[in-house]
């Protein structure tokens, strides 16, 4: 069930090459599982440039709050606008419309870096 | 970890279970906003099985209760309830928990989970040879569940002959439901109307698996702690504590220390003459963010005060909390600034509850 097109990071995020050098980035519905119903996002402003694997904002459930970090190197060009006005999107579509940010000129090796569906797939059965 | 009667169901409808108090308990079975949402629309049902079942009886246990709890049992009618505190010399809370009056010399005591051994330790304390007291720990030979929602008491009916209509409010009755012998409360911790069963271990998941039948939505002690947050009624370990006294936590109104035999009179008699220093309020904050227990409260840049609890509204549609403030702040629309993770959000102090259901 998790999309065989999209690249998986370690803290749960997913990563979608979206034309040259830019993609767009969510959290997996293994994620959305375990934080239970999501009520608030806070993400950084357009422009912001942010480092693989750092901290980048917080997402909060009914249940607690947790690290949002980013699986890329880059610039912010968008949040999903959509998704921080009906945070419950991310629970009912965390590969679609809940997808959390876009970035550009990122740096395409830092992907090797991440896991391929196959490797996620076994990571969350543990 | 110890499992309730309903452990086995709480699995076959894929729960999320959690160690709540020593106990395997569901925290929700698919949302928490979804789950308190039927409460507030419809009806839900609880496992509560966690929580202390004592019977007391014996000639000495009015006498011994009348020393330990916050009200006189001589004043409760028989088959009748009510919720009170259990304080120590200083004041301090042990628990909060109901007090049913079977009989005359019959009374069932509901702790906290987390309460129950040292409930029980208080009151052995006060037991002397020349006690005629007989304590019987009834919590892992049954079940406990609360049935809660605006049709909680036109669904029930279905399931009895019994007039559900006529058990009122803080009253226990032994009843039959679809044949199964249970004792009957209209009690709850949701703020809505509703019931608290207990049933035998052997009929528990017959009985579970009727209530679904009939409607009752399963929900998880999740949306139970959104909606009791959403009552304002408090939750000992956040509200009330052993460092909390009932005067502060606006609960005076439970508190009747006229007995020369109750252990905390002197000291809650004189807290009620001068009053509490500090009071527990509601809090309205400016954003999505959700206040958390613990989290500092601050007015003019000094830290006054601390949330006790805090959650997403389904009802409201947004964060609420309720916290200690020291009582020269406490007046409804003080603005103060909680301190969430190093941000201090805009925050005032607003009326609870934030929830009251209607009244038919």
């Amino acid at each position: 069930m998790n999309p065989k097109d999209l690249k998986y990071s370690k803290d749960h995020e997913w990563i979608k090459i979206d034309g040259d050098n830019s993609a767009v980035i969510g959290i997996t519905s293994f994620a959305t599982d375990n934080l239970g119903d999501v009520v608030f996002i806070e993400l950084p402003d357009p422009g912001t440039n942010i480092k693989q694997f750092e901290k980048i904002g917080e997402i909060e459930s009914v249940k607690a709050v947790s690290d949002i970090f980013t699986p890329i190197s880059g610039e912010i060009v968008q949040q999903n606008t959509k998704l921080i006005n009906n945070p419950e999107l991310i629970n009912n579509s965390p590969f679609k419309d809940g997808w959390m940010f876009k970035v550009k000129n990122i740096n395409t090796t830092e992907l090797e870096n991440l896991m391929g569906v196959d490797e996620y797939d076994l990571l969350i059965k543990e | 970890m110890n499992k309730t009667g309903l452990y086995d169901s709480h699995i076959e409808l894929n729960a999320k279970m959690v160690d709540f108090g020593g106990w395997s308990m569901p925290i929700q079975y698919v949302s928490i906003l979804s789950e308190s949402k039927s409460v507030r629309t419809k009806s839900g049902i609880f496992d509560v099985s966690h929580m202390g079942r004592i019977k007391i009886s014996g000639k000495s246990s009015s006498e011994i209760l009348n020393q330990i709890l916050s009200v006189n049992t001589d004043n409760i009618e028989i088959g009748k309830a009510k919720y009170n505190l259990i304080c120590n010399k200083k004041g301090g809370i042990i628990d909060d928990c109901i007090v049913y009056k079977i009989n005359k010399e019959d009374f069932l005591l509901i702790p906290n989970a987390s309460n129950t051994k040292a409930v029980l330790e208080w009151i052995q304390s006060f037991i002397t040879n020349n006690s005629d007291i007989l304590i019987n720990d009834i919590t892992s030979n049954t079940v406990m569940i609360a049935h809660q929602g605006p049709d909680s008491i036109k669904s029930l009916q279905s399931l009895t002959s019994a007039h559900l209509q006529e058990i009122k409010p803080f009253t226990i009755k032994n009843i039959t439901l679809d044949g199964i012998k249970v004792s009957i409360a209209r009690t709850g911790y949701t703020g809505e109307d509703g019931f608290e069963i207990i049933a035998e271990n052997k009929d528990a998941r017959a009985l579970w698996g009727k209530l679904i039948e009939i409607g009752s939505n399963p929900c998880g002690l999740g949306s139970r702690d959104i909606l009791r947050l959403e009552a304002s009624l408090p939750l000992h370990g956040n509200e009330i504590s052993l460092s909390t006294n009932p005067y502060e936590a606006n609960l005076g109104r439970f508190v009747d220390s006229q007995r020369d035999q109750y252990i905390a009179k002197n000291v809650l008699t004189e807290i009620s003459k001068t009053g509490p220093k500090r009071k527990l309020v509601g809090l309205q904050v400016s954003d999505r963010v959700i206040p958390r227990n613990g989290h500092e409260i601050h007015i003019n840049n000094k830290n006054i005060g601390y949330i006790t609890s805090g959650g997403y509204s389904s009802t409201l549609n947004r964060p609420i909390a309720m916290g200690y403030v020291p009582i020269e702040f406490s007046e409804i629309n003080t603005k103060l600034n909680i301190n969430i993770r190093g941000r201090f959000i805009e925050a005032y102090i607003c009326k609870i509850p934030f929830y009251k259901r209607r009244k038919k």
